[in-house]
């Protein structure tokens, strides 16, 4: 009997499929309540995520920029892995709590340099783009006819940028009843809580219809599983 | 006792010289980035070296991440405990797949898509009920101002968004409401949240630039 | 008879004995026999063991030296102390006790009260007519009496109570022998001349008061036993090396306090509680009367001093003994403040008639220190003054002087007994209760203040009344009650439960139903948001072959939303012929890209494509360090990210031709459902891109983190989750009509939204109505 070409291919779509499909009802099977399908399929679903994860971050980082290196890059290329070596093993004694004080060294280094990275993003990335925007928002040279449009939407911006940052602000006076900030930091906290309720209320919409869209494509997958079959 | 204090406070100092020093490499490189001739600084390519270091430094934890969770669930094993069933099956995939992804790290994305895939799409489609089942109780729990502004706005936006079945989408409201809501009220209130962020990040990191503070654990 | 000084102690022994019966020293003939001998007065009494015969090795070195110094030197005893001897020896047994007031001082040692001052006189009227013959014959007598008072006192220390008896004269060996050689002196009643120089300054000065003070009645009685050993009791009035006891002069200050409140109080044996007196010493063994005087009150004393642990009233001061032992004069003397106000000592101080009846007698014990006895209530010293005259003969105990605090805490009916039975005739208010019950001359209450009663006595036992008890056993319950499990309500969980199912079977019956039915339900959309269009110009604009970089960084969650927006936009672009590089920050992010690249379910438009990799795209792989690595990535992308996910030199194949920087590439488009990621990419890459533009396809739920970027300028183009896709779609026709994912889910996506807002909008409402109901129920409750 000739099989199809693609017949083991389609073998292992099957089987992947399957399981996939398995899988899938494992999990929706939450709907009626926890059960041990659910169990099984979430422990199965850490355990692989934990081994593509290991393995991707083998092959592609330790294996690519340390071990290559270190044994067949140039005497300046092993030269500058040993300490990326050294401070990764120091790294690993902090597994252990009583090796663990070692490992200061290699996660201060980490926590420095990310450290320097966010500042410099945050600044040149957010802090200043931002400010700026937040200034042109009322300007009106490009504006048109609906300079009018424009201006209102700049300044309920600028208003809901400084109100919402005020919000922020929990410094306070210390009065006779306790630490109060002052009236008019209260009422401005208060705008910028109503702008923050919004924001959240726009994530919140957003995250419903990111869900929606799951649930459409996984019953989709159901239902284009079963038709195959 | 007085050598472990020794040994722990040179630790600490010693710690808080390298995040400081690199930190301060890193940052100067921003402002020091080219020559004149346009070549690269040396400031550029230490802080090069240093971000590569980091990079291996960053693998070599995600690796002790999950070894850790090895271990948690291998104990958990040995002691019999609760569930320990489960476990046996996280350690059972993560070593196959992790075997498998050492041998045939080509095929490895199959276990990806065969597995993860659905699982972690099929718990999201679950939010759908769950968010839906709280946005109802919500008003029931915690009847304010803000709350029902949450609530309109989520309702609003919603169906800004999505088009009514045989009726499309409805006049004004997507096309004013919905974009006027989502990029000039929420877009305010986000902007005020991302200026916040920035400044909590430069403060906490100008912080630890200056050894005011270590979380990685240096002596104070 | 004659007798025979005792060489060591100076007392006088019969002639018949050889060894002195005080100290047991060996008796010599005393060639002077002279009862002027008399004992030296410094030597106070101190105990000296009786059973060894060699007596002078037990004594004290200082009263062994005192010893010999008298009996080298009795040629220097003065002439008042001789005749002081006389005199004792001629006094008789029928003294009167009262006249024998000892009082002991904190040391112990007796101090003559006011009937020492008969003894200091006659040692004056002594030493002005001396005449050692003429000591009367008495003296000796008196001189065994006073020496037996002596022994008395040892005797009482251990039997006490026992006032009858007499101790031996043998049993006196305790007393130093003073003066030494001078055994007869006592009797003989003569002042020795060869003590003189043993005598101390005070002494000597009490020598020269006693010339100034009066002969008190009662010395008659005290005088022979009071003259017969001034020696040995002198130092009673006050403790060696006291500076009275060398000055003499003045009586300390503590002592004149002392017996000026004491007064009449002053140890005095209970005469009342003994009955009579003992007999003087004549009719004993010997023993003076004022010793037996003294014996018997320290014996009621004892007695009294049981009684007054009741704070009662000390019973007045024992009558004047008549027909009692005579007490030597200086024993008789020592009597209370009225004697001693003056300042003098009590030795010599005293020239008033004997005081008044003490209840003291814990001054003549040895046992119970005289300090204590005086400690009476001071307002029984003003009385003191006034029963100085009659105590004499009334024979009545005086009142033991108690202090105010102590009086205070005594039974309100006791005082006010013995407040009734004072010998006062006052007209005065006497308090009935409170603290100063039993206090006459009181202020009464004023008005407002009401009458003070008796304290109430609290039980030990808590009191608890009703309601405490009720608040205490609804506590109990409310406490019991925390620790026993609630039962859960099953109505509230299965309602929720059902609500649960019902919400879920709805939303997948308005995703099943239009997918299996596939009836177009809902129109196309028409919408075009002005950054989508952006983004599809920029692609648009983009030149052939243009390397273009894309970031694969959202979930395996969210990959059906990203595919269904991303794969549009991909096609467009693919339609362009660039050269793609992949890389993503995520570890999963390879392996969405290569599905997207590849896999027809996940996306036919692009999988239509037909990319390969190496060829037309290069997959770098995953970069980790996050926001590093992505900065080491925009600074040096060749560095940062060498080989492809296979391992491959990716710098050299053609996708990566000409590029060395990330601004050599001509488009970036980040795909991301991570707000952090996406402003990670905006932050690091932003300003080093310069002018190749930034796109984004992200996910519905990141739309407000993104868009301030979009409006500020960083982000050129945005394609926003299903809708997006679904509008860039409709946009961008393709030549062969098909359509993508996002078309497939339209239907579902508007019914399950539609179902959606009903039932968000309906809950709430009844949820808002529910609540708003409750809170009104329980704000009536709790009005």
């Amino acid at each position: 009997m000739n099989l199809p070409a693609n017949f083991s291919a389609n073998i292992v779509d099957l089987i992947t499929g399957g399981i996939s499909f398995l899988l899938t009802l494992m999990v929706l099977s939450y709907l009626i309540g926890d059960n041990p399908a659910f169990r099984v399929a979430i422990y199965i679903f850490i355990g692989v995520g934990a081994g593509y994860v290991a393995a991707v971050v083998w092959h592609q980082v330790l294996d690519a920029r340390l071990i290559k290196p270190l044994f067949s890059g140039s005497l300046a290329d092993r030269l500058l892995t040993v300490v990326p070596l050294v401070m990764g093993l120091l790294l690993l004694l902090k597994l252990s709590p009583r090796t663990s004080r070692l490992g200061t060294p290699a996660m201060a280094f980490l926590v420095g340099v990310g450290a320097a990275v966010a500042v410099g993003g945050a600044v040149m990335g957010t802090l200043f783009p931002q400010t700026q925007a937040s200034m042109n928002a009322l300007e009106l040279s490009a504006a048109g006819n609906y300079w009018l449009e424009r201006l209102s939407e700049g300044v309920i911006m600028l208003a809901g940028t400084v109100t919402t940052l005020i919000y922020f602000h929990f410094g306070a006076k210390a009065t006779a009843t306790g630490p109060q900030r002052s009236k008019l930091v209260r009422v401005l906290s208060r705008v910028g809580q109503i702008f923050i309720a919004i924001t959240f209320g726009a994530l919140f919409a957003g995250v419903f219809v990111a869900a929606m869209t799951a649930l459409i494509e996984r019953w989709n997958f159901i239902i284009t599983f079963l038709s195959t079959l | 006792m007085n050598r472990t204090r020794f040994l722990s406070t040179l630790i600490g100092i010693f710690s808080t010289a390298i995040a400081i020093a690199s930190g301060a490499l890193v940052l100067a490189g921003y402002f020091f980035a080219e020559q004149a001739d346009g070549q690269a600084s040396l400031l550029t390519n230490i802080r090069l070296t240093l971000l590569q270091w980091a990079i291996i430094l960053a693998g070599f934890a995600i690796f002790i991440g999950i070894f850790s969770l090895f271990l948690v669930h291998f104990k958990k094993i040995q002691k019999k405990e609760k569930g320990s069933v489960y476990s046996i099956l996280l350690i059972i995939s993560l070593l196959a797949t992790f075997l498998f992804g050492l041998v045939k790290p080509g095929q490895v994305g199959k276990v990806f898509t065969t597995v993860q895939l659905p699982v972690e799409a099929s718990l999201m489609a679950l939010l759908t009920v769950t968010l839906t089942y709280a946005s109802i109780r919500l008003l029931r729990r915690r009847l304010d101002l803000f709350s029902v502004i949450f609530l309109l706005t989520a309702v609003l936006i919603l169906l800004g968004t999505a088009p009514l079945p045989f009726l499309g989408n409805v006049p004004g409201l997507s096309t004013w409401a919905r974009p006027f809501i989502s990029h000039v009220l929420a877009g305010a209130g986000a902007r005020g949240i991302l200026l916040g962020m920035a400044l909590g990040t430069l403060t906490t990191g100008l912080r630890i630039l200056f050894g005011a503070d270590r979380p990685y654990g240096g002596n104070k | 008879m004659a007798g025979v000084l005792c060489p060591k102690c100076g007392k006088s022994n019969p002639a018949e004995l050889e060894n002195c019966k005080y100290c047991n020293a060996i008796l010599t003939p005393n060639p002077a026999s002279t009862p002027e001998a008399v004992p030296d007065q410094r030597l106070p009494l101190e105990p000296i063991p009786s059973s060894s015969s060699d007596s002078s090795g037990e004594l004290p070195d200082w009263l062994s030296g005192l010893g010999k110094a008298a009996s080298d030197d009795e040629e220097e005893i003065p002439d008042w102390l001789t005749s002081l001897r006389g005199e004792e020896a001629s006094t008789s047994a029928s003294e009167s006790a009262a006249t024998l007031e000892p009082t002991l001082n904190f040391t112990g040692s007796l101090s003559a009260g006011p009937g020492g001052k008969d003894w200091m006189a006659r040692l004056a009227n002594k030493a002005q007519t001396e005449t050692p013959e003429n000591a009367p014959e008495g003296g000796l007598q008196g001189e065994g009496e006073s020496l037996d008072w002596l022994e008395s006192l040892k005797s009482d220390s251990a039997t006490p109570g026992q006032a009858d008896q007499l101790s031996s004269p043998e049993d006196n060996e305790w007393i130093p022998a003073w003066p030494p050689g001078s055994p007869a002196g006592l009797k003989e009643n003569k002042p020795d001349s060869s003590e003189e120089e043993y005598l101390p300054d005070w002494l000597s000065n009490l020598k020269e008061k006693a010339t100034e003070s009066e002969t008190a009645p009662g010395e008659k009685d005290g005088t022979s036993a009071g003259s017969e050993k001034p020696g040995q009791v002198s130092n009673f009035g006050s403790s060696p090396g006291t500076p009275e006891a060398a000055t003499g002069e003045s009586t300390p200050e503590w002592l004149s306090n002392l017996e000026a409140k004491t007064g009449p109080e002053l140890a005095m044996p209970a005469r009342g509680s003994n009955g009579e007196i003992p007999a003087s010493g004549a009719a004993r063994n010997g023993t003076p009367s004022w010793l037996s005087q003294f014996q018997a009150d320290a014996n009621a004393a004892a007695e009294q001093n049981a009684k007054e642990e009741r704070f009662e009233a000390a019973p007045p001061a024992p009558a004047k003994e008549n027909g009692n032992g005579p007490l030597p004069d200086w024993l008789a003397g020592i009597k209370g403040s009225s004697t001693t106000s003056d300042g003098n000592p009590a030795l010599i101080a005293n020239k008033e008639g004997p005081a008044p009846q003490e209840k003291d007698d814990e001054a003549f014990s040895l046992e119970i220190p005289d300090w204590i006895s005086k400690l009476k209530p001071e307002q029984e010293g003003e009385k003191i003054p006034e029963a100085d005259a009659e105590p004499a003969t009334t024979g009545n105990l005086a009142v033991s002087e108690l202090p105010s605090w102590i009086q205070a805490m005594r039974p309100v009916e006791s005082v006010v007994a013995e407040a009734k039975a004072t010998l006062h005739d006052k007209p005065q208010v006497t308090e009935q209760n409170g603290p100063l019950a039993g206090l006459s001359g009181v202020l009464p209450v004023g008005p407002g203040l009401g009458a003070l009663s008796k304290p109430p006595a609290y039980a030990s036992t808590l009191q608890i009344s009703d309601g405490q008890q009720r608040y205490a056993a609804s506590f109990d319950r409310l406490i019991a009650s925390e620790t026993e499990p609630q039962e859960v309500k099953r109505t509230s969980l299965v309602s929720n439960r059902l609500l649960r199912w019902l919400i879920a079977s709805l939303l997948i019956l308005a995703v099943v139903l239009p997918l299996i039915t596939k009836i177009p339900i809902t129109p196309a959309s028409t919408l075009q948001m002005p950054e989508m269009v952006k983004a599809f110009n920029l692609i648009d604009s983009l030149p052939a072959n243009a390397a273009v970089l894309m970031v694969f960084d959202y979930d395996p969650a969210l990959s059906g939303e990203m595919e269904a927006a991303a794969a549009p936009l991909m096609d467009h672009l693919l339609f362009k012929g660039p050269r793609l590089t992949l890389i993503s920050t995520s570890p999963t992010g390879p392996a969405l890209a290569e599905r997207i690249m590849h896999e027809p379910n996940a996306s036919p438009l692009v999988a239509g494509h037909n990319y390969q990799t190496g060829q037309q795209y290069v997959n770098l792989g995953y970069l980790a360090g996050g926001s590093s690595g992505v900065q080491f990535f925009a600074i040096s992308p060749e560095e940062a990210a060498p080989f492809t996910m296979d391992g491959q030199p990716a710098w050299q194949l053609p996708p990566l031709q000409g590029i060395q920087e990330l601004k050599d590439f001509g488009a970036i488009i980040v795909l991301t459902d991570n707000a952090d990621s996406g402003r990670v990419w905006i932050e690091q890459a932003g300003p080093i891109i310069d002018n190749t533009p930034m796109l984004m396809v992200i996910s519905a739920q990141v739309e407000p983190m993104i868009l301030p970027y979009y409006n500020s300028g960083q982000i050129k183009g945005l394609v926003t989750g299903l809708v997006g896709g679904l509008a860039y779609g409709q946009v961008f026709l393709r030549p062969d009509g098909q359509t993508g994912l996002a078309q497939r889910y339209w239907n579902s996506f508007s019914a399950v939204a539609l179902v959606a807002e009903i039932l968000i909008v309906v809950g709430a409402l009844w949820s808002f109505a529910t609540g708003w109901r409750t809170r009104r129920s329980k704000a009536g409750e709790g009005v």
